[in-house]
């Protein structure tokens, strides 16, 4: 099955000389279809760097990234911004709804910005909205939902143009455990009944686990890589997970 | 580094503020105009001529520079904190990071310094050069070129310009950093939430907007009807309710913007600009209604000052260029002969006397000298409001009477048509600035019957306003033109009487007029004449001229500038306070030109709304400022005025698009700043 996408030796350095910061220092992976990737590490490990490369919002320094063959390092202009829209959805930990637009118009709003025409009645944001049980705010606005309400809405915003890839910066950062519980099963659901791709970066070991595979990053490479076992619990994919994170934060090696 | 920081920020802010600083500029232009309004060469004439009536103008500028002060105050107040605003995170950083309240005082002291004097230092330099154009200018158009041009510079007006500016500004400074200075460090570093919509009622809504609508419309009828004239009551109503009927449109006009972002087309972001309209006209609909109010009223002052400047004509044709006269030193001497005998009477083209007196006859019952009580009477029924009654009191008991003879030849020698009289006809005299000439002429075609001095007359012809001198020797609301036999047997030997000259205009252009009159005015004044010339008369109309025309201009600038400042800098401001919602359009996709179009509709709705208000009313303002406050003297035809003020919407078009591409700029360039790619975390 070919990659969604591809990164090889992505390097990405700020600064020069001795000041000279390696963010992301050689990191080669792939994302195949209906893949569920989480990748942990601890601040400053490089994860966002890596994620925001992957949306080109920054610019590599050095290595590529292909999206279903196409090297994203050459888009520019109108293919950026479609590039951002269409194939990809984002999910950010702070939702980054727009609070003078109603939960449906910002659901709406990549469909607005890509030329397609504004029609709620389409049969996928009916679907959406059901299965993220949000039809009910969608003519509230952002100061009146809820912390995982608007995060649901943010979710179909996401997937309101069914892009080949999902990105979550944190998605559960900003939520309560209840909250944060019932978002990652939604996403769980989209990714098994749909082949929804999803690629998250998370601290949070519980949405970790909901993971098909997991990467770990320290000093901006990759440090170590989880695969969840055909069968295996999520308790105990959980439980693994805390050990890489013990060893990653805790090991002997990091001791000064 | 306290300075390198003092001048980083205030490198940083002019550039995030040039709209600012080039109102600011305008201003301080503005200002320095209208003080050095004594120096310019056309002050320095009317000054021989008119110093009373100047002293009381020059007096009236001050209080005038008083008051635009106050509004500029207010502009710098309102921009300097949605600056300080938008800083406050910054300066909490800076207290946090232990810089004493004091220095952060100091620092913000310095900033403000900074941009004043640089202010300054561009602002009176360009006022000067434009001082001088002006003044060159006003000079060739009146004529009065022969006097020589003199500096306009004026170190008094430059003081008092920057003193005003610098006072205004520290003032604003010292209420905000008061204001900063009691606000917790807890609080600077956060930022201030954003308003919470409330929920739309649009029912509610409409009904406050057609309420501001029939409120707007009421006033702008009873303005230009004349009706809001009547009564300091009547004008205080009608400009209460055009206020409060523009403040509850712009209320209302949520539900409009509703309706519209409801139906809002296909285009890209279609939806998130209407919001963003309708955020505008939720949170700062107060602020829109104040803008159009005080563009409404640039439009109105500029539209009149211009069409008093165009419509003006000094050298009216029907005129009396001399009038001499020996009624005030009683002397009987042959005012025609003295004139030749001194050599002047070639100079002239006509020169005759014109024969004025009241019914001296029955002078001992001068109460019964005239019956007029049918004339009242038909004035009454063609007029039955009475609006124009004062007309009837030049009708009463005694009243003046002009020889018919002597104003008919005065009339022709000026061009006009004589009034054809036969026996037992009186004809009406009515004073240029008080007459209603279609009301007087219905009235004369009834033919009334009148009395006077015992012998019955019918009142006939059209209503007579020739001038029948030349400036004030005398001034009639009213008088009686009655034939030369019945006039000699009323007047009973009293008579005054006024020579009255007119100068042979094939031999002076236009443009020497002035001239001619000052060299003619220094021969007669050689001897002992009682006379009065044209140019007085055409020194006060100067004066109300440029009077006029100066502080409406002056005033529509001020307005203008005040009005397009605050929406620019206003919405500027919103948008970096919304900065959030762009970021989140870039992180979902949105390209340059997408923002760029979001946020040029939304500039262009944001301005062209209250524009549209303004513009609407701006017609019915200017008639009505030309109803009540302008003179008759500068009244004009109404199709005289469409033109001038069609020229003066155009040149605003211009001045408002000139400040949206401004703000359209600075908005881009703020999110080119967005979309640059930063490092997070």
């Amino acid at each position: 099955m070919d990659p969604v996408l591809r990164i090889d030796s992505l390097k990405k350095y700020y600064g020069r000389g001795e000041n000279e910061t390696r963010a992301i220092d050689g990191i080669t992976f792939q994302v195949v279809p209906g893949e569920f990737l989480g990748i942990m590490g601890a601040s400053g490990s490089g994860k966002s760097t890596l994620l925001n490369c992957i949306a080109a919002v920054i610019r590599p320094t050095s290595g590529t990234i292909e999206m279903k063959g196409q090297d994203i390092g050459r888009l520019s202009g109108k293919k950026l911004a479609d590039y951002r829209g269409k194939e990809m959805g984002y999910l950010f930990q702070n939702f980054e709804l727009i609070d003078n637009l109603t939960g449906k118009e910002n659901i709406l709003l990549p469909v607005s910005l890509h030329g397609g025409k504004e029609n709620a009645g389409s049969e996928r944001f009916d679907k959406l909205a059901s299965y993220l049980e949000i039809e009910d705010i969608l003519d509230k606005f952002p100061s009146q939902m809820s912390g995982g309400e608007k995060q649901r809405i943010a979710a179909a915003r996401a997937l309101i143009l069914n892009p080949g890839l999902i990105l979550c910066d944190e998605p559960t950062g900003a939520l309560d455990s209840k909250n944060a519980k019932a978002l990652m099963s939604k996403l769980l659901g989209l990714n098994q009944e749909e082949g929804a791709t999803i690629l998250m970066v998370t601290h949070d070991s519980n949405a970790a686990s909901f993971c098909s595979r997991i990467m770990f990053i320290q000093d901006g490479k990759i440090f170590h890589e989880l695969r969840k076992e055909d069968g295996e619990d999520q308790k105990d994919f959980y439980d693994r997970i805390l050990k890489v994170l013990a060893q990653l934060g805790g090991g002997s090696s990091n001791v000064l | 580094m306290f300075f390198k920081l003092v001048f980083r920020n205030s490198v940083r802010s002019h550039k995030e503020n040039a709209l600012f600083m080039g109102s600011l500029i305008i201003s301080i232009i503005a200002f320095y105009v209208v003080l050095s309004l004594s120096n310019q060469d056309v002050m320095r004439y009317l000054q021989t001529l008119e110093s009373e009536a100047l002293r009381k103008l020059f007096a009236m500028i001050i209080v005038l520079y008083g008051f635009t002060l106050f509004i500029v105050f207010a502009l710098i107040y309102f921009a300097s904190k949605y600056q300080i605003e938008r800083r406050s995170h910054e300066f909490g950083v800076y207290i946090m990071m232990g810089m004493k309240r004091m220095k952060l005082f100091l620092m913000l002291l310095l900033e403000d310094i900074s941009s004043s004097l640089i202010a300054l230092l561009i602002g009176l330099p360009v006022s000067v050069l434009i001082t001088e154009v002006i003044s060159l200018l006003t000079v060739k158009t009146v004529g009065i070129g022969f006097m020589g041009h003199q500096t306009t510079l004026s170190l008094s007006a430059a003081l008092l310009t920057a003193a005003g500016f610098t006072a205004v500004k520290f003032l604003a400074f010292l209420i905000l950093s008061f204001k900063l200075a009691r606000k917790e460090v807890g609080t600077l570093l956060t930022d201030a939430p954003d308003n919470v919509r409330k929920k739309s009622r649009p029912v509610l809504e409409a009904v406050i907007l057609l309420l501001g609508v029939a409120l707007l419309l009421l006033a702008i009828r009873t303005g230009v009807s004349g009706d809001a004239w009547e009564t300091p009551k009547t004008l205080a109503q009608t400009v209460f309710g055009g206020v409060l009927g523009v403040i509850l449109l712009f209320r209302g006009l949520r539900f409009l913007i509703g309706l519209i972002a409801g139906h809002a087309g296909s285009g890209k972001l279609q939806v998130f600009t209407f919001r963003q309209v309708e955020d505008t006209v939720i949170f700062k609909s107060g602020t829109l209604a104040i803008c159009a109010l005080l563009i409404l009223l640039a439009g109105a002052c500029l539209s009149s000052g211009v069409t008093t400047f165009v419509s003006y004509n000094m050298y009216d044709t029907t005129r009396v260029d001399y009038t001499f006269t020996n009624t005030f030193n009683g002397s009987d001497e042959d005012l025609k002969e003295k004139i030749s005998a001194i050599g002047m009477a070639d100079q002239f083209s006509y020169l005759e006397e014109l024969r004025i007196s009241h019914p001296y006859i029955m002078k001992d019952n001068y109460e019964s000298a005239f019956d007029g009580e049918e004339f009242v009477k038909v004035m009454d029924e063609l007029d039955p409001r009475g609006k124009r009654h004062f007309l009837n009191q030049a009708m009463d008991g005694f009243p003046f009477m002009i020889r018919l003879s002597d104003y008919n030849s005065l009339v022709s020698a000026m061009g006009g048509e004589p009034l054809e009289l036969k026996e037992g006809e009186l004809g009406l005299y009515r004073s240029a600035d008080f007459r209603n000439e279609e009301l007087d002429n219905q009235v004369l075609e009834r033919r009334p019957h009148v009395t006077l001095a015992g012998k019955d007359f019918v009142m006939t012809g059209t209503a007579q306003s020739y001038p029948i001198v030349t400036d004030r020797f005398i001034t009639l609301s009213g008088a009686l033109i009655v034939p030369d036999a019945d006039f000699d047997i009323m007047a009973d030997g009293y008579e005054e009487v006024y020579l009255n000259g007119i100068l042979d205009r094939t031999k002076y252009s236009r443009d020497t007029m002035v001239e001619k009159y000052t060299l003619l005015n220094e021969a007669l004044n050689r001897w002992d004449l009682d006379y009065e010339s044209y140019l007085q008369n055409m020194g006060r109309q100067l004066f109300y001229l440029v009077a006029a025309s100066y502080i409406t201009i002056y005033l529509a600038l001020i307005f203008l500038v005040v009005a397009n400042t605050i929406l620019g800098v206003q919405f500027l401001m919103g948008q970096r306070r919304t900065s959030g919602r762009y970021k989140t359009l870039i992180k979902l996709g949105a390209d340059h030109r997408t923002l760029y179009t979001s946020s040029k509709k939304q500039i262009n709705w944001y301005f062209g709304l209250p524009i549209a208000v303004a513009a609407s009313c701006v017609v019915a303002a200017t008639r009505s400022l030309f109803n009540g406050i302008l003179s008759s003297r500068t009244r004009v035809h109404i199709d005289d005025m469409i033109p001038v003020v069609l020229i003066v919407l155009a040149v605003f078009v211009l001045v408002e698009y000139l400040y949206m591409h401004i703000v359209k700029r600075s908005s881009f360039r703020f999110l080119e700043t967005l979309m640059a790619p930063k490092r997070e975390e």
